[in-house]
């Protein structure tokens, strides 16, 4: 059974949070929310999420610095941030902070599946990577290990 | 919980963090723990020491990584709270999770019978 993705949503606005919830599980996703940025570190910490939603401007930190530290402690999560208060230097800053997506509100319910489908999918294909990279691994150091158990034996 | 019901919480965990690194990578592992160390994934439970000299051999110092989602999948089971600290010796901590899960496990038989008991005096007017 494929386990379904999860989504962590952070925004103060506890309207946003019902609403993204409903759009996200009518979708199958997994849904969790929080209001500000400490709750989102403590959620990241106890589980793990595939997506988390950001809003740019949360009552006790910067959306942008937020972003920062998800992204040293969960650096495959897919990050989008939110924002009501769009400018160039806040794209251009969530952009180098490692953010995946930028969305505007008010914004398109497809739109914003959109976008998530296309980083997970992403996503997909980078961890698709790293397996084939672990596989390879295993795969040599057991050749090696074979080998030094034979050069034992011979001695 | 019996040693049987402990047995494949272990091996529940083992599968859950070999699948964290892919199906594929999970699937490579059984296949070269069998071929390479004659380790058959059934074996695990009974074979802990084995099974961490096998690991070890094949990712070194990064078994411990595996090792500790191991035993946290494992201690999320079984409902018992148990924390490693950075370095810890994986078997002796297997040993200590599963005298600990088999005592809980004592304590709430225990306990039951203490609520059967207070049943039947009830019920008996009285008498035991």
């Amino acid at each position: 059974m494929k386990r379904k993705v999860s989504v962590l949503v952070i925004d103060d606005d506890a309207g946003i949070r019902k609403t993204l919830s409903k759009i996200l599980e009518r979708e199958g996703y997994l849904v969790e929310t929080v209001g500000d940025g400490m709750q989102a570190i403590e959620a990241s910490r106890e589980r793990v999420f595939n997506v988390a939603l950001i809003d740019i401007r949360l009552p006790d930190m910067d959306g942008i610095d937020l972003l920062d530290r998800l992204k040293k402690t969960e650096p495959k999560m897919v990050k989008i941030v939110i924002t009501g208060y769009p400018s160039l230097s806040n794209a251009v800053e969530a952009v180098n902070k490692g953010a995946d997506g930028y969305i505007l509100k008010p914004f398109e319910a497809g739109g914003l599946l959109e976008m998530i489908k296309r980083r997970l999918k992403r996503q997909e294909e980078s961890m698709k990577y790293g397996e084939e990279k672990v596989v390879e691994y295993i795969e040599t150091r057991v050749r090696q290990i074979e080998i030094d158990r034979c050069k034992r034996r011979v001695r | 919980m019996g040693c049987k019901e402990f047995d494949e919480a272990l091996l529940d965990a083992v599968d859950f963090a070999f699948h964290s690194l892919g199906k594929f990578c999970q699937q490579t592992l059984y296949f070269h723990f069998k071929k390479t160390f004659n380790l058959e994934r059934a074996e695990i439970p009974s074979k802990v020491e084995e099974f961490d000299n096998a690991l070890k051999s094949i990712f070194k110092g990064g078994a411990v990584f595996l090792e500790r989602l191991i035993l946290l999948k494992l201690c999320e089971e079984l409902g018992v709270k148990f924390e490693a600290g950075n370095v810890f010796d994986f078997v002796e901590v297997v040993s200590e999770v599963r005298s600990m899960a088999l005592e809980k496990e004592l304590l709430l038989i225990v306990s039951n019978f203490d609520e059967v008991t207070v049943v039947r005096r009830k019920s008996g007017g009285g008498k035991t």
